[in-house]
């Protein structure tokens, strides 16, 4: 169980999400368990010949020559003062004292 | 338990003028206001006026016969699927304020074909969810029990109709999240074939399993959506490149035209109650004359777990985009980006999407990957080739699910009893098959569904013996509360 | 001290049209921010990923060129990483691991040392097709400013991300090969090295006995070769000193010409590859190979080797290869009959040298004149009409001034009265004359110099002159003589 929680651990760095000690604790119960019952997959294909599956018809996928062009306007979904006086997005960067 | 009018009723009596369309809105606005506040199947409801003038444009077309294949008719549209006109959150606080700029290909062929939008759908948040009760939203609550749930995601979808809130709606299916709900609520609900409905402007969960699908109080009506919503588009590689499939017109399934089959391993594990029923429904179509041969289907047993890692591993890359950026939060002070993203994620994200998150990570981890993702893509082939090679011979009839609509709370503790509640429908969605729910009887007041699977763009099987079924059991229509 | 260098190249398909995954410009730089963008290349949930047909066209062709090991299918995979430019906090991109195939599985490139003028030989350990992302700006220091102030119109640009195995044997031929590859780029009709930013390029480099160390951000190929020097000469000391090169990622400061560790957090290497499940694998079809094939006909190499069997010398051969458009006006002015030697004079040297001396580009194909422009000067030339030098002087830079002109309107009038004009220098340059006359030889030049004059920007042969004079002159003598 140390192991899977530090294994947890490692995910929620990679997933970029806070959580406080004690819910970092419940989590790694949770996801502990679930992970443990979601690795007897491994199991069931161990020692056998197959190759995965991605897309579930395996049909190649067309390309396009041309497509309607869709340009919208961040305004149109943005809050204004999350633009600057260019019209570019402004997302917090530094911790400005 | 009372009788609605179903959507193709609606269309017929519109036409021949026994029925008029404003007529109609107000009495379905009249139904959300009676029952919404209890049942909570909306996020967002279009405004009673709104709805009304479109109503009023649908009676002029009707009476210059100028009608469109659903013109008039009240569609609801779960709250994950993009519409320009109404937000469009996901059930997530993360979306809580987002518009989207653009119409998904669903909702823009609905509304060519004259069908008005009532509103967006309640449903577990980023359809995470077998129960709906993981809304940012509050919990969406089965209409022919308060104290239950009606399953999930597309729960809203589902309640609207049981209410009679709507006339036909969209929910989309990833694991289930159209069919459990249908059983929990005797609506119908058809996950089709993946890649027959565009995925464009379906907020993704798990891409490579979901589609989005009608939901309706007959099966007529459910094909009748499909017709309409089905078909290639440009927009999404991955839709099928073929003409929108033409369901609305056909004849009930014959027995001797094709048989039914019921894999041990999709019954075995099912409460009494359910068994019962679905038993009960076999032996009506084996004493119709139908075959229903016994079968088995041993790769079902992983399918479960297999279908959890895609689909959280496929969610946890959709759901990186929620940095607090495009989709930004007011109650995230700014600062150090990197801090910024965490806290926004941590505040705009529930408990069960982050839980969801962190395990898709895990299991796309190095020194994991192998023996998760992996592993689950290979068990993916197994399933599939087992379902379409059986499909073949058989539809695959199963109950929808193992348990009946379970009450409000009680599933949700523990992760893997709700993950349980999935176990006959993800196969579907594994082996990319259509597959449909719809009511198959009650027990103790409350709906049992069935479902049957079949082949790769079989969907007119399953509307046909779906219609056969209809008639047998005479639930075509039904709705919950006193007629 | 020897060196290890591999280059990584990133080079944008400005000339795709579109970019990669939607049909927004691929040349965003005319545009004021964010209006080159489109659900797509924002990431917009539901939005879907559609590849163009042009752009995989143009990576193929690449493949080709660099003589790549091609796949049958070609498979984009997600790479993870959060950045406030990159709008799904993944990049769509062709990782070869995981499921993934990229346009090139391994192959090589020979570029001309044009030091040397030997062929050398690089391998290429992968070519990927990849989305770029959008631009981040900073208010002030990218360390202090409040807000990174992000322009998505470069998001999804067509990207191809050449890396060659540590082949490389100096600074100098790591430029020379990057010029090499964006020629042969060029050629294809994929890029226009010019644009701003439309490349950049990491080096890898480590010395003997050290570490291998990154350095990122390099934008010009004079950079590739300063900041390789710098990098090298560091490292060398460290070793010399008997230190220890650490590995590590540093970052080239191209304004003060040095290296430096990045002063921010590098992001984790752990990107969560997993094949794009919205996007299904594209099959090379004959047709796109053949395609590719055709659009990568023209190499520098191949062109080179045509222009020397003309019998150009290599210098001028490479200064016309080096420009596309000078090497098409060459070929065809060749073809229609053209001298080569003279035609590789005008275009190779002294046309390609006027438009430089003007300051315009000579590898924009708008400054050249038409291919029959250059046939009729240098016939001209052939015939004698003209000498070289009065078209060099005379014509070519009116040309160069308006490249569509008719050559008879550019063509200078030809001085008819040759005579004349010595014997009004003759009278004029009295001194001159008397100084040859007493044996002073060069006074001759001078005299030529002043008939040259004389003639105003009219054409007129010097050696021409020169005899003419040379007649007059001695007859003057003759006299003398018999006196
Ligand atoms: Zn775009």
């Amino acid at each position: 169980m140390e192991d899977g929680c530090r294994a947890v651990r490692r995910a929620v760095e990679l997933a970029r999400i806070a959580f406080t000690s004690e819910e970092l604790e419940r989590l790694c119960k949770e996801a502990s368990r679930i992970a443990e019952y979601l690795a007897s997959v491994g199991e069931a294909v161990k020692g056998l010949d197959v190759e995965p599956l991605y897309h579930v018809w395996e049909e190649e996928g067309g390309l396009r020559d041309r497509i309607e062009d869709r340009r919208v306007p961040l305004e149109s979904f943005l809050p204004p003062e999350r633009l600057d006086g260019e019209g570019r997005v402004k997302v917090p960067w530094r911790e400005v004292k | 338990m009372r009788k609605l009018k179903t959507a193709y009723e609606l269309v017929e009596a519109y036409r021949n003028g026994s029925l008029d369309p404003v007529e109609h809105a107000w009495r379905v606005i009249e139904e959300i206001g009676r029952w919404e506040g209890r049942v909570n199947a909306y996020i967002t409801l279009e405004a009673p006026e709104a709805i009304i003038i479109q109503a009023e444009e649908a009676r002029e077309r009707y009476r210059r016969g100028e009608h469109r294949p659903l013109e008039g008719v009240l569609v609801a549209v779960k709250d994950n699927i993009s519409t320009s006109f109404m937000p469009t959150t996901a059930a997530s606080r993360m979306l809580e304020k987002y518009i989207p700029p653009f119409n998904a290909t669903v909702v823009e062929r609905l509304v060519r074909a004259g069908a008005i939008v009532v509103g967006k759908t309640n449903m577990d948040e980023f359809a995470m969810g077998s129960t709906s009760e993981f809304s940012a939203f509050g919990p969406v609550r089965n209409p022919w029990d308060l104290e239950r749930v009606p399953g999930g995601s597309s729960g809203g979808s589902a309640a609207c109709l049981a209410y009679g809130g709507c006339d036909l709606s969209l929910g989309s299916d990833t694991g289930g999240s159209i069919r459990l709900p249908a059983a929990y609520t005797a609506t119908v609900g058809i996950k089709p074939t993946y890649g027959l409905v565009s995925r464009y402007g379906l907020i993704p969960y798990g891409n490579s399993l979901e589609q989005i699908g009608p939901m309706a109080r007959s099966v007529k009506d459910a094909a009748l959506l499909l017709e309409v919503i089905g078909g290639w588009d440009p927009r999404d590689s991955t839709s099928l490149r073929i003409d929108p499939p033409k369901l609305s017109n056909l004849e009930p399934l014959e027995p001797g035209e094709a048989s039914l089959c019921v894999p041990r391993e999709m019954v075995e594990g099912s409460e009494e109650p359910v068994a019962k029923v679905f038993w009960n429904l076999m032996g009506k179509l084996e004493s119709e004359g139908f075959e229903v041969l016994e079968a088995s289907l041993p790769e079902v047993s992983k399918a479960l777990p297999a279908y959890y890692i895609i689909a959280l591993a496929e969610a946890a890359s959709n759901l990186a985009r929620y940095d607090g950026g495009l989709y930004p939060r007011e109650d995230v002070e700014a600062g150090d980006y990197w801090r910024h993203v965490a806290e926004a994620r941590a505040r705009g994200f529930g408990w069960e999407v982050k839980k969801r998150i962190v395990l898709g990570s895990y299991a796309l981890s190095e020194g994991y990957r192998d023996e998760y993702y992996i592993a689950a893509t290979k068990v993916r082939r197994l399933v599939r080739d087992a379902v379409l090679r059986l499909a073949r011979k058989c539809i695959i009839a199963s109950p929808a699910a193992p348990i009946l609509p379970p009450r409000l709370g009680e599933r949700i503790t523990d992760p893997l009893l709700l993950y349980a509640m999935d176990v006959y429908t993800v196969v579907a969605n594994l082996a990319g098959v259509p597959a449909l729910a719809m009511p198959a009887g009650f027990s103790q007041g409350l709906p049992v569904g069935v479902q049957f699977m079949a082949y790769r763009l079989g969907e007119d099987l399953l509307v046909r013996l779906g219609l056969t079924v209809e008639e047998m059991t005479g639930l075509r229509g039904v709705a919950a509360g006193e007629g | 001290m020897k060196a290890k260098i591999g280059l990584e190249i990133h080079v944008q398909l400005s000339e795709a049209g579109s970019k990669l995954f939607c049909d927004c410009d691929s040349e965003y730089r005319k545009y004021p921010p964010n209006r080159n963008v489109c659900p797509v290349c924002l990431g917009l949930p539901g939005a879907l990923p559609v590849p163009s047909k042009r752009a995989l066209t143009l990576a193929l062709a690449a493949a080709k060129a660099f003589n790549c090991k091609i796949p049958e299918r070609i498979v984009f995979t997600r790479k993870h990483y959060f950045y406030p430019d990159l709008p799904k906090n993944y990049q769509i991109t062709q990782f070869e691991k995981v499921g993934g195939a990229p346009v090139c599985l391994g192959g090589y490139v020979e570029f001309l040392n044009t030091d040397t003028w030997e062929w050398v030989r690089v391998g290429i350990r992968r070519v990927n097709l990849e989305e770029d992302p959008g631009r981040t700006y900073y208010e002030g220091d990218i360390l202090t400013s409040r807000y990174a102030l992000v322009d998505f119109n470069r998001s999804g640009v067509p990207l191809l991300e050449i890396v060659t195995e540590p082949d490389v044997r100096s600074p100098r031929e790591a430029r020379l090969l990057v010029e090499y590859i964006l020629l042969t780029l060029e050629y294809i009709g994929a890029t226009n090295p010019r644009l701003e930013g439309v490349f950049r390029v990491d080096a890898n480099v480590s010395v003997e006995g050290g570490e291998r160390v990154e350095v990122k951000n390099i934008g010009s190929t004079l950079d590739v070769e300063k900041a390789l020097k710098y990098e090298i000469g560091r490292q060398t000391m460290i070793v010399e000193r008997g230190g220890k090169v650490e590995r590590e990622t540093r970052h080239w400061d191209a304004a003060r010409g040095v290296t430096k560790p990045l002063r921010y957090k590098e992001e984790e290497a752990e990107y969560l590859y997993f094949p794009d499940p919205d996007l299904p694998p594209v099959r090379v079809t004959e047709d796109l190979l053949a395609e590719a094939s055709k659009t990568a006909s023209r190499s520098p190499k191949a062109i080179f080797e045509t222009v020397r069997k003309l019998g150009v010398k290599r210098e001028i051969a490479w200064s016309i290869v080096s420009s596309p458009p000078a090497a098409d006006r060459f070929l065809e002015a060749v073809r229609l009959g053209g001298d080569p030697q003279v035609l590789a004079r005008m275009v190779g040297v002294d046309y390609k040298g006027e438009l430089r001396e003007r300051g315009l580009d000579p590898n924009d194909p708008s400054r050249w004149p038409p291919a029959k422009t250059l046939t009729e000067l240098a016939k001209l030339v052939s015939t004698g009409e003209y000498t070289y030098d009065s078209i060099k002087g005379l014509v070519l830079p009116r040309l160069a001034e308006n490249p569509g002109v008719e050559v008879k309107a550019v063509l200078p009038e030809k001085v008819s009265d040759i005579d004349s004009l010595v014997e009004e220098v003759l009278k004029r340059e009295v001194k001159a004359v008397r100084d040859y006359l007493s044996g002073k030889k060069k006074a001759l030049n001078y005299l030529v110099g002043a008939v040259m004059r004389a003639a105003r920007g009219r054409a007129l042969d010097p050696r021409e002159a020169r005899k003419r004079l040379m007649e007059r002159l001695e007859s003057m003598k003759e006299p003398q003589g018999e006196g």
